[in-house]
């Protein structure tokens, strides 16, 4: 245990040095490019306090939960259906990574005319985001299932279905959780490019357009500071849900893919 | 799931005739303050919610929709069924119509829209000239373009001719600060930021210069033909109140209330007086379809066509529909000097781009 | 020939059906034809682009754009992944640093680039290095990392040099990986240079979808889509098969 709190504590040192050295010059003086902290701390709470924040962060999480679950949920379907089908991947795979080169953002004029500038284009792009690692993840997962686990099923007399349930699906878990969690940060990468691309939205990014626009730099920190933790939460909480959820395989040998689409 | 349920309504809406409808969407441009504020003759009856007065017996609300992205965000709303009635620019109104969109020009807007170029304090260029292959900044698809674009051409130049970037105004006026950009295409909130000496105005055409007034900007007030379609009777009556508030407000000896209306998103009251000089509000504002405003409408729909900025010419007598501002004029505007010796109904609107 | 046509034309079919739908879609005007333009349209368009010669200018402007923030960022993230891939002790005091800093996503370090360092090239190059970066990163030091060690007893066995060991057994193991991270990378690189030109640009392809955008010409926003999808399937075809020529004994993956 202290072992580990060590190697905890040794990486915090540069990171803890770096905002220290920051504060310590910008306390001397004012720079517009680099505002000290503090300043962006004041920003956010200033934010918090007249609910702004608040306001944000609803509407946000609002977008991407709805595009996240839709999403992840035609991807799994999806990457079940080119992973335990072979005629499937023939036909959709060759698509869908044909699909996926397509940079998403470029779909947003053409959505926002669609259909309007309201959330709909947002959760739209999220969900196309969204879709992607996962589905290539429980296609890779399933794909790596050696034969014999399979022949294993049909010796047994099992349907194909159950196939999938019973052999399938728990051996390609580690490359569906994988799949999951860069579907859940890509995802939120995404929703704050459909915000930022998209204009006067109400979300999060709202705090970096107005640094942006008005050029203060304090904001367009705070802005970052923001979104990076709550990834990071969404990412921390994930990973938990997983290991709490199901058996997590550590192999040496298994490197799931890092497909992120 | 009720957004889903919504959003695919949303999609129905374009698409279908829908039983009647509970709200008018009118659609303000947006402004450097980011205030849902109207100016001008719409601004006053924002102001006094006459369309919301109107259209109260039969419960139908008036939904004032912000859009920050001006005129080119605007014409995405026409397209997708969101926007019902607007007052919006010059260029952007060309481009909705060559691009396809269905709308039908009802009410003519203002004439006299000026535009500002300015540069840094400290910059060395002194002439349009100078500019060339310098970065500019403009909002694309808005008047401020279309002028551009005129002025630009009387020097024989083009777009091509210079980095141009798209900036809003906030956007704009950072980036000329920081010495980003070598000059930047704005409205008239770049008059004070040159008094405070934050930027220096190299041309403008709020000048006496006939060839300036000649490229000067001007609006339209579109209404999207499925709503016309549908609801002849409500668009009547939405242009009835329009010449009502321009009766109310077109009156030379009301010129503070004008310029108060104007200033109202948040523009510093002075730069209003400036914009405005010494030009005859009520002149600029006429809600007629007379000759003065008609030129105007077709040399800049032959500007945007030279310049490659539409690509099919429009024929003004399928968008221009006079019938609502005829009716209008007879039963409100009987009194107002700027309505008299109008035309009757029956004449006609003739000539696109091109041709007169 | 039967397995030709099971692999190519398969997959072609579908393609041909979503080209079938647009076209009948457009035709029958079941979606008003402002907001979807025929197919017919659209590929006019591009033709035009090409005849004009603005197709080849903005592409060629993105291309660059992404040519050199790939080059930087790739190559900072091969650096550092492989310094950090063999060196634990690295990993532990610089890891967590990279790791706070690859929370934030990626397309938030857009504004701030374009304070610092503007709107012109500057900004956009930093912000396409920077999306790059991680990708490879980690997965070049997750290649490096997972070197097996028996790979390492061999070398020793062999009494190979330090030199001949990166070579021999670090190189050709960590590849597979390390391949991995470009080909995503390239992927999120053309999407920032998009975005980049999306935001604040005077030319390249981004800049001409916001062009047409703002000019309410469609088809030429439908044709953006089309090319940037295009060039982004031919970057990741071209790295599929670099790939495939680089490292033949490992099988296809994805």
């Amino acid at each position: 245990m202290n072992a580990k709190a060590g190697v905890i504590a040794k990486g915090l040192v540069l990171p803890l040095l770096l905002v220290a050295a920051w504060t310590a010059l910008t306390s001397r003086h004012e720079s517009l490019l680099f505002p000290s902290p503090q300043k962006s701390v004041d920003a956010i709470v200033d934010l918090w306090r007249s609910r702004t924040l608040q306001g944000y962060l609803a509407t946000s999480l609002r977008r991407y939960v709805l595009g996240l679950s839709i999403g992840t949920a035609l991807g799994f379907a999806t990457g079940t259906l080119v992973g335990s089908s072979r005629i499937a991947e023939r036909f959709l795979l060759p698509n869908v990574h044909m699909f996926r080169q397509v940079p998403l953002v470029g779909w947003i004029p053409l959505l926002i005319v669609w259909f309007g500038l309201g959330d709909l284009s947002r959760v739209v792009l999220i969900a196309m985001a969204s879709l992607f690692p996962i589905l290539l993840n429980t296609h890779a997962g399933f794909r790596q299932i050696p034969r014999g686990y399979l022949e294993v099923g049909e010796v047994f007399g099992l349907s194909g279905w159950e196939k999938v349930r019973r052999i399938s699906l728990p051996a390609a878990l580690p490359w569906i959780r994988t799949g999951s969690l860069l579907s859940l940060s890509f995802g939120w990468t995404i929703l704050v490019a459909s915000e930022l691309l998209t204009q006067s939205n109400g979300g999060l990014t709202d705090i970096l357009d107005t640094g942006r626009e008005r050029f203060r730099m304090e904001l367009v920190n705070a802005g970052i500071v923001v979104l990076g933790l709550l990834g990071f939460a969404f990412n921390l909480a994930a990973t938990k849900i997983w290991s709490i959820g199901s058996l997590c395989w550590r192999s040496q040998n298994i490197h799931p893919s890092n497909e992120t689409g | 799931m009720k957004r889903k349920i919504a959003a695919a309504t949303q999609l129905l809406w374009t698409a279908t005739v829908l039983a009647g409808p509970v709200e008018i969407h009118l659609a303000v441009v947006g402004n450097p303050y980011d205030t849902p504020i109207a100016t001008g003759i719409i601004g006053y009856a924002q102001e006094h919610r006459l369309f919301e007065t109107e259209f109260a017996k039969e419960g139908i609300s008036v939904k004032w929709d912000f859009y920050k992205g001006t005129g080119p965000a605007i014409n995405e709303g026409l397209a997708n069924g969101g926007v019902d009635v607007t007052s919006y620019g010059d260029l952007p109104g060309i481009l909705g119509k060559a691009g396809g969109i269905d709308t039908r020009l009802i009410v003519p807007g203002t004439v006299g829209q000026n535009i500002y170029v300015a540069t840094a304090p400290q910059s060395s260029l002194r002439t349009l000239l100078d500019l060339r292959g310098k970065r500019i900044g403009y909002m694309k698809g808005t008047y401020l373009h279309l002028s551009w674009v005129r002025l630009i051409r009387h020097l024989g130049l083009s777009e091509r001719d210079f980095k141009v970037f798209n900036l809003s105004q906030t956007e704009g006026a950072a980036a000329l600060q920081s010495g980003h950009i070598d000059a930047y295409v704005g409205v008239n909130t770049f008059l004070d930021l040159a008094t405070r000496g934050g930027a220096r105005i190299l041309y403008t055409t709020n000048t006496k210069d006939a060839q300036a007034r000649e490229i000067q900007g001007f609006s339209v007030v579109v209404a999207s033909s499925r709503f016309a379609r549908e609801h002849p009777d409500l668009l009547q009556r939405w242009v009835n109140v329009y010449v009502r508030a321009a009766v109310a407000v077109l009156d030379e000896q009301k010129r503070d209330e004008w310029i108060r209306l104007a200033a109202k998103p948040g523009y510093p009251l002075d730069n209003i007086r400036r914009d405005l000089g010494e030009n005859s509000f009520v002149e600029q504002n006429a809600a007629v379809f007379d000759e003065r405003y008609l030129a105007k409408l077709r040399s800049g729909i032959q500007a945007a066509l030279e310049a490659g900025l539409i690509r099919r010419d429009i024929d003004l007598a399928t968008w221009i529909d006079r019938s609502y501002l005829d009716k209008a004029l007879k039963t409100e505007a009987a009194s107002a000097t700027w309505a008299k010796g109008y035309p009757s109904v029956s004449a006609s609107i003739t000539g696109s781009g091109g041709r007169p | 020939m039967r397995r030709f046509a099971w692999t190519i034309l398969a997959p072609f079919s579908v393609q041909f059906a979503v080209l079938l739908a647009w076209y009948l879609l457009a035709r029958f005007e079941l979606f008003p034809p402002t907001l979807l333009i025929p197919p017919q349209l659209v590929w006019q368009t591009i033709v035009d682009l090409w005849n004009s010669g603005d197709l080849q200018t903005h592409m060629g402007w993105s291309l660059r754009r992404v040519a050199l923030g790939y080059g930087i960022g790739a190559g900072a993230g091969i650096g550092l992944g492989a310094a950090l891939g063999s060196s634990r002790r690295l990993e532990i005091w610089f890891g967590p640093t990279l790791d706070i800093f690859k929370q934030v996503p990626v397309f938030a370090w857009a504004p701030m680039m374009i304070v610092f360092f503007g709107i012109e090239e500057a900004s956009k190059l930093a912000f396409v290095a920077v999306a790059c970066f991680y990708p490879v990163l980690l997965n070049t030091t997750q290649g490096v990392k997972s070197v097996q060690a028996k790979l390492f007893e061999v070398g020793e066995v062999f009494g190979l040099s330090p030199r001949q060991r990166f070579l021999r057994i670090v190189v050709p193991s960590a590849l597979p990986a390390v391949l991995t991270g470009l080909r995503q990378s390239i992927a999120l690189a053309w999407m920032a240079v998009v975005s980049a030109e999306l935001l604040g640009a005077e030319s390249g392809i981004g800049f001409y979808m916001t062009y047409s955008r703002q000019l309410f010409q469609m088809d030429g926003v439908l044709a953006g889509v089309l090319l940037v999808g295009a060039v982004g399937i031919a970057t990741n075809a071209l790295f599929g098969a670099a790939e495939r020529w680089l490292v033949p004994w490992i099988g296809e993956v994805a």
